[in-house]
């Protein structure tokens, strides 16, 4: 048995929680919204790298890179505080590193597949955030046969 | 009491459907980008002798052709032809270094520089597989003498090498293979030349040529 009373509030617990949910997205990790990137598919050929060690072993490893517009749609959190992060899954080749530099809006950094790394903390100002990233990765060479296509994304945690 | 609380149930499951949506929706916007990245190529390199390579590979060099043919000879004294006291050769190779790591590997000109490398994606990619092919015999073009070339040897070391990566060994008259090279692994060694001089020949100049091959499958 519920009373009349209890109906109320939750009538009214509902209607708050579906207002903050509709209005402005809660507390929590989205997936941003990315796909104004320009090229939203690059691709990037792959070369041996150049390592060396005393047993005259040769890398294994191949690397490449790309230059990516990045344009995050942050309009959902206009206003709010946020970290972007970008991110990479892990991937069925083995572990993929990527490093990049910007150009000053969104932090440079490194992650591992599998991960995410800070771009960008703070105040949510503008409803896109748009940078140059000028990406390098690094990968088995042993382990990738055929074209790989890395799905990068960005999310956010908001406050 | 009992439909007010059905109404009431209904509107709270009404409100949850609508936070998923909204939450789904939120997730069909994002998007991925998408880098794509291909295979290492399947690269190959072979040296004998002088060779060439854009800088070195520990600094980024990357081969370069050379077609240069080296020559590794000797004058046998008359009077000890056919004595069966090997003669060691020399040659017109200058390659000491490596291009590896710029490392004084050799001594030219009485080593001659052999080295190389195979690059190919995949874990069980395959090894490159090195040969050489020799004629039957060194000839002269004043006499129909010939020198069998299996009269002649190599013996195979490197400075701060002294393994025999490629064996030594003597050439056979046909293709013979000195060793597979796998992926990813730079093999080298300086070998030096040896005339058997077992058998009485008439004074000439004998020449044959010889050809390393490494092969990728």
């Amino acid at each position: 048995m519920i009373s009349p009373w209890v109906l109320v509030v939750l009538r009214a617990c509902g209607s708050l929680l579906a207002a903050m949910l509709v209005g402005a997205p809660a507390a929590a990790t989205y997936v941003v919204d990315d796909s104004s990137t320009i090229p939203y598919e690059a691709q990037t050929s792959m070369r041996w790298r150049n390592t060396t060690d005393a047993s005259r072993q040769m890398s294994s490893e191949i690397e490449g890179g790309a230059t990516v517009n990045v344009r995050l749609n942050l309009q959902p959190w206009l206003n709010r505080n946020g970290r972007v992060y970008l991110a990479l899954p892990q991937q069925p080749v083995g572990v993929v590193n990527v490093e990049w530099a910007t150009q000053g809006r969104l932090l440079p950094g490194k992650l591992q597949s599998g991960e995410r790394t800070l771009v960008f903390a703070g105040p949510i100002r503008t409803p896109f955030l748009e940078d140059n990233l000028t990406v390098r990765v690094v990968a088995d060479g042993r382990r990738v046969i055929g074209n790989q296509r890395l799905h990068f994304h960005f999310e956010i945690d908001v406050d | 009491m009992i439909p007010r609380l059905s109404g009431e149930s209904a509107a709270f499951v009404r409100r949850v459907l609508a936070v998923t949506l909204v939450e789904a929706f939120a997730g069909q916007v994002a998007g991925a980008w998408v880098l794509t990245i291909n295979s290492g190529p399947r690269a190959i390199f072979l040296q004998v002798g002088n060779g060439s390579y854009s800088g070195f590979h520990n600094t980024g060099g990357t081969p370069l052709n050379n077609a240069t043919i080296n020559t590794v000879s000797v004058t046998v004294p008359a009077s000890t032809v056919g004595s069966g006291t090997a003669q060691q050769m020399t040659s017109n190779s200058t390659q000491s270094v490596s291009f590896y790591d710029n490392f004084a590997i050799c001594n030219p000109p009485s080593q001659v520089y052999v080295g190389g490398w195979v690059r190919t994606p995949g874990s069980s990619g395959g090894s490159g597989v090195l040969s050489v092919t020799s004629p039957a015999a060194l000839t002269s073009g004043t006499t129909p003498a010939t020198i069998p070339f299996t009269q002649i040897s190599w013996t195979s070391t490197a400075n701060g090498n002294s393994a025999p990566d490629i064996p030594a060994g003597t050439f056979t008259g046909g293709t013979q293979v000195l060793r597979t090279i796998p992926a990813n692994r730079w093999i080298e060694n300086c070998h030096t030349f040896f005339y058997a001089n077992t058998a009485v020949v008439s004074a000439a100049t004998y020449t044959g040529q010889v050809t390393y091959t490494l092969v990728l499958p």
